[in-house]
């Protein structure tokens, strides 16, 4: 591990060096990119300018930023000096091309104006030299009233799909969380649960294992065959509530869990997994398929519910959402 | 392996600290002896009467067990349990690690106690904190490990080490009072929607101590969180059983109430893939979600 990390270590040190003894250029101009250059936005834009030139320069004279005549509200300035007595810092970045964001009243930061990812080298009280990623607030009259060294750049900037957005994480666990319920109520053979998720017309597709006799060269073999049928919600109830009252009790396990989203109805999710079902007088296992719809987060209901046999469906058989067909 | 062995070191703080507490406390009365009533339990058990299976059935409603004597083992996918009754017959016990077979209730059970324990200390413990901020001109993020690869197990202090507590920075804040109960904290209760079994949920107000009193043993689970702006996800996963819970708080702003959604009882293993890759098959089957006129080609 450490053999690994070495050189990337030397090679940010090497670089933070390099910026270090190059900065002598000083002057660091920030061009916001989503700016209709606006009265307000050109004066931010300026006072970013000028209050960054001010921290090159006594970083460079070794002295304390002067702040008095630049756009920083009085707090603003106590909390950026506050900061550098314990960690100087610079920019050595050349142009900075970043989004002005406005920020409301009610969000955490109140009204006024942002501006994140401003690259900073920072010398820390112990000599350490890192570069770090700093977030500067304006108020509402575009004077800085905040800066603060933000949380790492990848965590704001995360949206990279959906592997990488806590929104669509916690979507995911919500869909678990349903399938335990969806398992829960099988084994506390709760009918109207199951009557209450599946939508009205849902769509019941059953597999069943057949033999079919095929005579060949040498003689008559057996082969198997999964065949499907379609059943309607109301047909599928009526058999599960058979099950239910001729069974002392059920036991229903899932593993094997994938979900996928539908590239068209984003609120719309497929999940395949592997059902085991044991009850007093049956067991059997099989893929099943539900096809979920969240477009009422507050009550998801299954469209689509499909069971094909374990043991005689090949893999590449088995249903999922790309299967399906939606029309809305 | 290094998840194995934490979770042994947690279980034998668990059940230390659970007997030195409360004497009457009794895994065997209060989780086995229950569970062995039911046969969905005993249809997932493997038995053994000194050393040799035996039907798990011939277990049913049995009740004559040596309440000191017996130990449990518990793995990432399985919990044995070896007793002696008081003939001084050694069983073994084997089932799959499921919150549901090991509390010997389900989902919506569990769910029931739950809300009601923090709704309880809820009542013995709101009130609101005195004000006490620390300076957030700098964030440093102090992660500890990651999960998923967006989870982490983290916390965040300023420049001068110490912990974020500012109304500037909540979610950053929450993060901290769950990670550090003992820290004092600005922060005092948040409205919450507790989800329960049956699409239901019941909106609560939760003190940050009263949902710590809802997790036995706080300091053994695991705290993972993600922040994205205003949205502040968190896991609080249990030390040696398979699930967490989910805390998901959404619009975060100074000045409102706190309000959340709670997820209690999630499986965390047996999913294979929670980002399946969606593929266009042959697109045989119809379905309407509106109408839902479904038809089969």
């Amino acid at each position: 591990m450490t053999r690994s990390y070495t050189p990337r270590i030397i090679l940010t040190q090497l670089f933070l060096f390099f910026s270090f003894i190059s900065f002598g250029q000083s002057q660091t101009k920030v061009l916001f990119s989503n700016s209709d250059k606006g009265q307000m936005e050109l004066q931010i834009e300026q006072s970013l300018n000028n209050v960054l030139l001010e921290f090159n320069s006594a970083f460079k004279a070794s002295r304390t930023p002067k702040l008095q005549n630049q756009k920083v509200t009085p707090e603003g300035a106590a909390r950026i000096l506050k900061i550098w007595e314990n960690a100087s810092f610079f920019s050595s970045e050349t142009l900075i091309n970043e989004n002005l964001l406005q920020t409301t009243e009610e969000s955490t930061f109140g009204k006024g104006y942002q501006v994140r990812n401003i690259k900073l080298t920072v010398k820390g009280k112990d000599g350490t030299i890192r570069s770090k990623n700093a977030v500067i607030n304006f108020n509402s009259s575009g004077l800085i009233e905040e800066l603060y060294f933000g949380i790492e750049l990848q965590d704001y900037n995360a949206v990279k799909g959906d592997k990488q957005n806590p929104i669509e994480f916690g979507r995911r666990q919500v869909i678990l969380d349903v399938i335990e319920n969806f398992k829960t109520a099988y084994n506390r053979k709760d009918y109207d649960f199951i009557n209450n998720i599946f939508s009205d017309n849902a769509l019941i597709i059953v597999g069943k294992t057949i033999k079919q006799a095929q005579l060949s060269d040498f003689g008559r073999l057996d082969q198997k065959k999964v065949e499907l049928t379609v059943k309607t919600k109301q047909q599928y109830l009526e058999t599960l509530q058979k099950v239910f009252a001729t069974n002392s009790f059920i036991d229903v396990d899932f593993e094997k869990i994938n979900i996928m989203k539908h590239p068209k109805y984003p609120q719309v999710y497929g999940v395949n997994l592997k059902q085991s079902w044991t009850s007093s007088n049956y067991s059997d296992q099989g893929y099943l398929f539900l096809m979920i719809d969240f477009r009422d987060e507050k009550k998801p209901v299954i469209h689509v519910r499909s069971w094909q046999p374990f043991k005689d469906t090949p893999s590449e058989e088995v249903i999922e959402l790309g299967d399906f067909k939606i029309n809305n | 392996m290094k998840r194995f062995f934490l979770s042994v070191l947690c279980l034998i703080l668990f059940f230390q600290i659970g007997r030195s507490q409360n004497n009457e406390k009794n895994l065997i009365k209060e989780n086995l002896i229950p569970s062995l009533t039911s046969d969905r339990f005993l249809s997932n058990l493997i038995v053994k009467k000194n050393g040799k299976p035996i039907p798990p059935k011939d277990l049913k409603d049995k009740t004559n067990w040596d309440e000191k004597g017996f130990s449990i083992e518990i793995k990432k996918d399985s919990i044995k349990w070896a007793l002696i009754d008081t003939d001084g017959v050694l069983f073994q016990i084997l089932y799959p690690n499921e919150y549901s077979l090991f509390y010997g209730k389900d989902k919506k059970e569990l769910q029931e106690e739950l809300i009601e324990k923090i709704k309880f200390t809820t009542s013995e413990t709101l009130q609101i904190d005195s004000i006490f901020y620390t300076p957030a001109d700098s964030v440093i993020t102090k992660t500890l490990q990651t999960k998923y690869g967006i989870l982490k197990n983290q916390f965040f202090e300023n420049q001068l080490g110490e912990r974020i507590s500012s109304d500037k920075l909540i979610p950053e804040s929450i993060v901290n009072s769950l990670m550090f109960p003992n820290e004092r904290t600005f922060l005092s209760f948040f409205s919450l929607a507790f989800h329960k079994y049956g699409n239901q949920s019941e909106e609560i107000k939760v003190s940050f101590n009263s949902l710590r009193e809802g997790l036995p043993q706080y300091e053994t689970w695991s705290i993972w969180s993600a922040i994205q702006g205003d949205y502040l996800l968190v896991l609080f996963e249990h030390p040696f059983l398979n699930f967490h819970h989910m805390l998901i708080l959404n619009n975060i702003a100074r000045g409102n109430v706190l309000k959340g959604d709670f997820y209690s009882f999630i499986p965390n293993s047996n999913f294979e893939e929670l980002f399946a890759t969606y593929k266009s098959n042959k697109g045989l089957i119809e379905v309407n979600i509106k109408n839902q006129e479904n038809q089969l080609d």
